[in-house]
């Protein structure tokens, strides 16, 4: 299963926007020695974590919501990074860049209270959850799917720069990243900031799942 | 094979264009005209929505869609499953992607190489 897997992972391994195995993989590399513990869902990256991480302790997955909870992964991410801090545990967010529209005000608080929290964005330039029902309906009615699906689901113009977001709420951040091969350092640096005890966020230009 | 909301005539041109698709060899002459059917295919790719499900490479999701490419399916198959799908995916009529965007996206297809196995993946 693995390997199937690795080789699953391997297509669109180079693939600018950055493929989400190629996000979740590079983060597993850099965090893989550490204390972790993954304070997101993993449904829009495609479950690749479960799919290639190894996961053998019970504070390493904190779950979804429950429900179908809009815009809960960054508040509750930074919640179970709170819970982390006195652990001395390196808290790890793959951030779902709709849902952290919806209360990105989060961002500050992690600053204001000194959250140890790592956030990489899965930043598709979309919501993305409703554009196959919109496709649907759009084609049914042959409208076609060119520019009409995207009404309420995608926000590329303008593009959000969630680095530039962070930083205005006073988190040390970086990127965009576009190329997959600035991942690995980019991370590295993240992950130096986190374990001195503060906030850190990496933009990450991805594909949508 | 049955093409939706095409005529005879329509469908014999189509199988016209399959037959040629599914003679496509390259050569050094023929490779420009490769690529820019595959870039073509491409763009059309991205802008009737394509990428939103089966990635920018055709390399699916296991919450999406499936894996397009590479070794995409017979491309009598592939427009089949375009015209009338079997799960969840819209159908795309010929009034909303024309035969022959299809056959520039399944050119595209086509196209993308099976990477090697990256090291990090293997260890």
């Amino acid at each position: 299963m693995r390997e199937f897997n690795r080789k699953a992972a391997s297509h669109a391994w180079n693939a600018r926007p950055i493929s989400t195995a190629r996000l979740c993989m590079e983060l597993w590399q850099q965090i893989k020695n550490h204390d972790w513990s993954l304070v997101s869902d993993t449904f829009f990256q495609s479950f690749w974590p479960q799919r290639l991480w190894d996961f053998n302790q019970h504070h390493q997955f904190m779950g979804g919501s429950g429900g179908y909870g809009v815009g809960y992964g960054a508040p509750a991410a930074a919640g179970c990074a709170l819970a982390n801090r006195d652990e001395g545990r390196l808290s790890v967010n793959i951030q779902s860049d709709g849902d952290l529209l919806y209360a990105p005000g989060i961002l500050w608080t992690t600053a204001h209270h000194d959250i140890p929290l790592l956030s990489v964005i899965h930043n598709n330039r979309a919501y993305h959850q409703e554009i196959m029902h919109v496709q649907r309906t759009a084609l049914r009615r042959q409208r076609g799917a060119d520019g009409q699906a995207k009404i309420g689901n995608v926000f590329e113009e303008p593009k959000i720069n969630f680095s530039d977001l962070a930083k205005s709420m006073g988190v040390w951040a970086a990127g965009p990243v576009e190329h997959p091969d600035e991942l690995a350092p980019t991370l590295e640096r993240a992950i130096d900031i986190v374990s001195q005890g503060s906030p850190a966020v990496v933009d990450v230009i991805s594909q949508p799942r | 094979m049955t093409i939706s909301g095409s005529g005879g005539l329509k469908s014999r041109r189509l199988l016209l264009a399959v037959l040629c698709v599914m003679s496509f060899k390259i050569t050094p002459n023929e490779l420009s005209d490769a690529e820019n059917a595959g870039q073509n295919g491409r763009t059309l790719y991205i802008q009737k929505g394509c990428y939103a499900c089966h990635g920018y490479e055709g390399q699916g999701g296991i919450i999406s869609g499936p894996g397009l490419a590479p070794n995409p399916l017979p491309v009598d198959v592939f427009i089949m499953r375009v015209r009338r799908p079997i799960a969840d995916m819209p159908a795309y009529s010929t009034s909303v992607l024309k035969d022959e965007e299809l056959l520039e996206i399944y050119q595209y297809m086509q196209t993308i190489p099976l990477p090697p196995q990256p090291g990090i993946l293997s260890r």
